[in-house]
């Protein structure tokens, strides 16, 4: 057997090695949140309106008489790759979300949003997502 | 002739690790989720003058939002961005009967702050560090509408 030949011999072992343990997982819970949807909401707005716009909320919460919706988009994906004894993985998560907040008639009075979850990437444990 | 005598030395450290990985494991993980509360975000927050308005702008929406036990709100923020080593041996010390030792340097813990609005939506207080701590101290269950 020649040098070539059991350097290719090697490689493909390497590269089955490889391939037989490396993964890659996506998860995704709730409908993404339109950034125009976010924007088209108004203080003053009714509870309905909001829900017309953004559909059903995933959480109420009561505030007193007050109370806020939370609405939420989360995307996770992960990344594992295992070679003999030495095992790495990289799991990421963000969301989009949306609270509104409702005075004492139900009427909207503040609206926060945090829209991250395109953000989301497949990495190793040392990759630099910037 | 190198490159033969490092293609040699890959396949003995191959073959002497194969029959390791099943008494011996590492692992280099990361976990990101969320943001991180950038760091001195409360410089700008004054207690009883900072509005809800204000938090919202600068920290986009909370993750968390409860009753607070004096009526008004609170609400808060965290995420976490650990990356560490893991180690796992186990040996086997009888026919039936194996010993395990594990080591770990990441600490799965969330840090952000809690925020205590009044009714009016105005920020009463804060507090910063790890946040189920934070949290163990502020929830209360909602109150009955009257």
């Amino acid at each position: 057997m020649n040098h070539y030949s059991l350097r290719s011999l090697v490689a493909a072992g390497l590269l089955a090695l490889l391939v037989s343990s490396c993964a890659f997982a996506r998860n995704r819970t709730h409908e993404p949140i339109p950034a125009q949807a976010v924007a088209a909401l108004e203080v003053g707005d009714s509870a309905a309106r909001v829900t017309e716009v953004l559909g059903a909320p995933t959480e109420v919460v009561q505030l007193g008489n007050r109370s806020a919706y939370r609405y939420d988009y989360t995307e996770s994906k992960k990344t594992g790759l295992l070679l003999v004894v030495v095992g790495f993985y990289n799991s990421d998560s963000h969301q989009d979300r949306v609270w509104v907040f409702f005075d004492e008639a139900s009427n909207l009075t503040h609206v926060g949003s945090t829209l991250k979850a395109d953000e989301t990437g497949y990495g190793m444990p040392w990759s630099d997502k910037d | 002739m190198a490159s033969f005598r490092n293609l040699s030395m890959a396949l003995v450290v191959i073959c002497t690790s194969l029959p390791l990985c099943s008494c011996l494991s590492g692992n280099l993980g990361r976990t990101e989720h969320y943001e991180l509360v950038p760091p001195h975000s409360s410089a700008s927050w004054v207690a009883g003058q900072t509005t809800l308005q204000d938090c919202l702008s600068q920290l986009g929406a909370p993750i968390d939002v409860w009753e607070s036990p004096t009526g008004g709100s609170v609400m808060a923020w965290y995420g976490s961005d650990i990356s560490g080593w893991s180690l796992t041996m186990s040996v086997p010390v009888g026919q039936a009967l194996s010993a395990s030792a594990s080591y770990s340097d990441i600490q799965d813990v969330d840090r952000g702050v809690v925020l205590f609005f009044d009714p009016g939506w105005v920020l009463t207080t804060w507090s910063e560090g790890e946040i189920a701590e934070l949290v163990r101290e502020g929830r209360r269950r909602p109150s009955v509408v009257e």
